[in-house]
């Protein structure tokens, strides 16, 4: 199974070849706009231009450059669109609806374009009223190795947003995630995971995209017949976020609860810790690293546990031939490392690698194949083994 | 004779300057104009402004009732001149590159739009008006000024003041004399809109063909700063999806050792 480690390589080599472009696109930018600027009226370069600026996720420079033409030509639909999209990919959702409406009424427009303006108007207007909900239902067909048998796999995410008001955009979010699978074999081999986490989120300055806070709550449940593992858990806990540049943005993450387990395992207090980091080294490649530890020390009698994870993400956004919707599919890869260690001496070390590809079918429907590995080395006699996990999946966005 | 041509030479360049003012050092253009615009360069007379034409530091510009037009500078700020209006440039440095950076302007008179460019990331550039100095940082806002008032407009970016009244809420409405309003609703701002830039026209047609600007920007995409920071999509997912794959091989039915994780200590 070398294909998910390849795949990952061959993301980072990419990530890294993107990165060495950079300094070249900003020169060519600079170059176009002292084109523009000695020919304001160029309607050719002012596109180039504005197309080089997202490029780079300037879309504020791309947004004033669409202003200019549009007051050149105000009947150009094509630019009126892109300049709502424009005002779109930077939150300025009233005034993105405000040209979709004109776009809309009076453009000439295919049934596709009218449907795609309208789902954007839709989604901006949904954006603009202060109560925000978005997520994924997906399921589909599982295959491990390990069991030998095939199964069914689930997910299903939740986010709601509210505004809170005043003149800085705090707001009020909660996020609910489900996750598990079912196989043939019964209970023994399923797991099921729930968790919901919810709590204001403070703006620490007066930069929408600055710090941020947020103290939670957060409630889950896990279903699984490791006796550890299952129980329910109640955490307290505070979430910081600070983007540091265009393509980097920090987080970290520190929770402490208590968690009902099984008889025999013991109800533990937990604490986990996680720090990590998104980076974007261009439009098309999202890296994320995570370290996390999560430390459970049970009442007396009970298992105590040690988790230390490392974990890196890539995700690849690319345009595919085989696609008929204007959606990137996305390619994702990940490598993870554990070390478990419990009570009685017992150390298990995991190491699990994947690939995954994501790919639209309509613009808010998607089919998914994943390819895992998970390795784990134990101190334990007879738990050293490995798993591959197959799995189909269909989802759907709302 | 070389000390007399030495001596020609030097009084030719001070001739030279002498007769000629420094020229004035052009900070921005117009972009575009319907149907006029007038410009007064300090210590000149008043001209038409034309498509392309240079403006200066301490230049004012002016829009009668039918005219508009935007102005766009070195660092990449566009202003949208709205009918009615009278602004004064008050001062522009910028060095590509970094260096010291400075934006201001005086509106006297209507209304204006500014999206900011260099000069105004990570500091104010700044519009004064007869009752309030407005700061944008890093930002895009609309302000508008009669003789009781100045309201400001914050679109997007890091923050907006007027008069020290601060919003960072895109949509934010402040004014001098009555702090921060709340958001504006779609209605006033589609009007306002519609003053900057005229009436929208009652049909539209396909542009010339090119590829899109935006890609693939659509109802799935995040919103982000206007220097294209984002923030962490991160949420408990993370958490579930990192151990879920692990869970697996915790299974007793297919632990040939015999362990049975119904009674856990005998896997030790």
């Amino acid at each position: 199974m070398r294909i998910p480690y390849c795949t990952t390589a061959a993301l980072i080599a990419a990530t890294l070849a993107f990165g060495g472009t950079q300094a070249v696109a900003q020169d060519s930018r600079q170059t176009l706009f002292d084109a523009l600027y000695d020919a304001p009226g160029d309607r050719d370069l002012m596109l180039r231009y504005a197309r080089a600026a997202v490029a780079e996720g300037d879309f504020e420079a791309a947004v004033a450059t669409l202003e200019r033409l549009i007051d050149q030509e105000p009947s150009n639909q094509d630019a009126r669109l892109e300049l709502a999209k424009g005002y779109f990919a930077l939150g300025q959702n009233t005034l993105a609806s405000y040209h979709l409406d004109i776009y809309l009424q009076r453009g000439d427009l295919t049934p596709s374009e009218r449907d795609a303006a309208t789902a954007l108007a839709r989604e901006a207007a949904d954006r603009d009223d202060g109560f925000e909900v978005s997520g994924t239902i997906e399921a589909g067909a599982v295959r491990s190795s390990e069991l030998g048998e095939t199964g069914l796999a689930y997910r299903a995410g939740a986010r709601l947003r509210w505004d809170l008001g005043g003149a800085r955009p705090h707001t009020w979010d909660a996020n609910v995630h489900i996750a598990g699978r079912f196989y043939d074999s019964g209970a023994a081999s399923d797991s099921h995971r729930f968790v919901l986490r919810t709590g204001p989120r403070f703006l620490l300055s007066d930069q929408p995209f600055g710090p941020q806070l947020q103290p939670y709550i957060e409630l889950a449940s896990v279903d699984d017949d490791d006796i550890v593992e299952q129980g329910d858990r109640v955490m307290a806990g505070l979430y910081y976020a600070q983007p540091l540049s265009t393509s980097v943005a920090l987080f970290a993450d520190l929770a402490y609860g208590t968690q009902n387990r099984d008889t025999g395992a013991g109800d533990a207090d937990v604490l986990r810790v996680s720090l990590g980091a998104e980076v974007w080294p261009s439009e098309q490649i999202k890296l994320r690293f995570l370290l996390l530890h999560q430390d459970e020390n049970a009442d007396a009698g009970g298992i105590d546990r040690d988790r230390d994870t490392v974990r890196l993400d890539a995700t690849y956004y690319f345009s595919s031939g085989l696609s008929r919707v204007d959606r990137d599919w996305e390619l994702q890869a990940f490598v993870q490392l554990d070390n478990e260690s419990a009570s009685g001496g017992v150390e298990d070390d995991y190491r699990s690698y994947g690939a995954a590809l994501k790919a639209y079918v309509r613009r808010d429907t998607f089919v998914r194949f994943t390819a895992r590995r998970v390795d784990r080395d134990s101190t334990s006699f007879g738990q050293s083994r490995d798993d591959t996990v197959v799995s189909l999946t269909a989802g759907w966005e709302f | 004779m070389p000390m007399l041509r030495f001596t020609q030479a030097l009084a030719l360049i001070l001739a030279t300057t002498i007769a000629a003012p420094a020229a004035a050092q052009e900070i921005g253009k117009v972009a575009s104009i319907t149907p006029n615009l007038t410009g007064t360069p300090p210590g000149g007379s008043t001209r038409a402004l034309n498509q392309g034409a240079g403006v200066q530091v301490n230049e004012v510009v002016e829009a009668s009732g039918a005219g508009r037009g935007q102005l766009l500078f070195r660092d990449e700020t566009t202003l949208t001149i709205a009918p009615n209006s009278r602004i004064k440039l008050d001062d522009f440095v910028y060095v590509p590159g970094g260096g010291d950076a400075r934006f201001a302007i005086t509106l006297s008179r209507g209304a204006l739009r500014m999206i900011g460019g260099q000069t105004t990331q990570g500091r104010d550039g700044l519009i004064v008006t007869t009752t309030a100095t407005v700061g944008i940082r890093g930002s895009s806002a609309i302000v508008l000024v009669d003789d009781r008032r100045t309201t400001g407009i914050f679109l997007m970016g890091d923050r907006m003041c007027v008069g020290g009244v601060c919003t960072s809420r895109r949509g934010g409405v402040v004014t001098s004399d009555g702090g921060y309003l709340g958001r504006v609703s779609g209605r006033a701002l589609g009007q306002i809109t519609a003053r900057l830039d005229g009436a929208p026209p009652s049909s539209l047609r396909r542009g010339s063909p090119s590829d899109s600007v935006t890609g693939v920007v659509g109802p799935w995409t995040d919103p982000r700063s206007t220097t294209g920071r984002r923030l962490p999509a991160v949420s408990p997912d993370l958490i579930v999806e990192t151990w879920l794959d692990q869970s697996i091989i915790r299974d007793p039915e297919i632990d040939e050792g015999g362990c049975d994780y119904g009674n856990y200590d005998e896997c030790f």
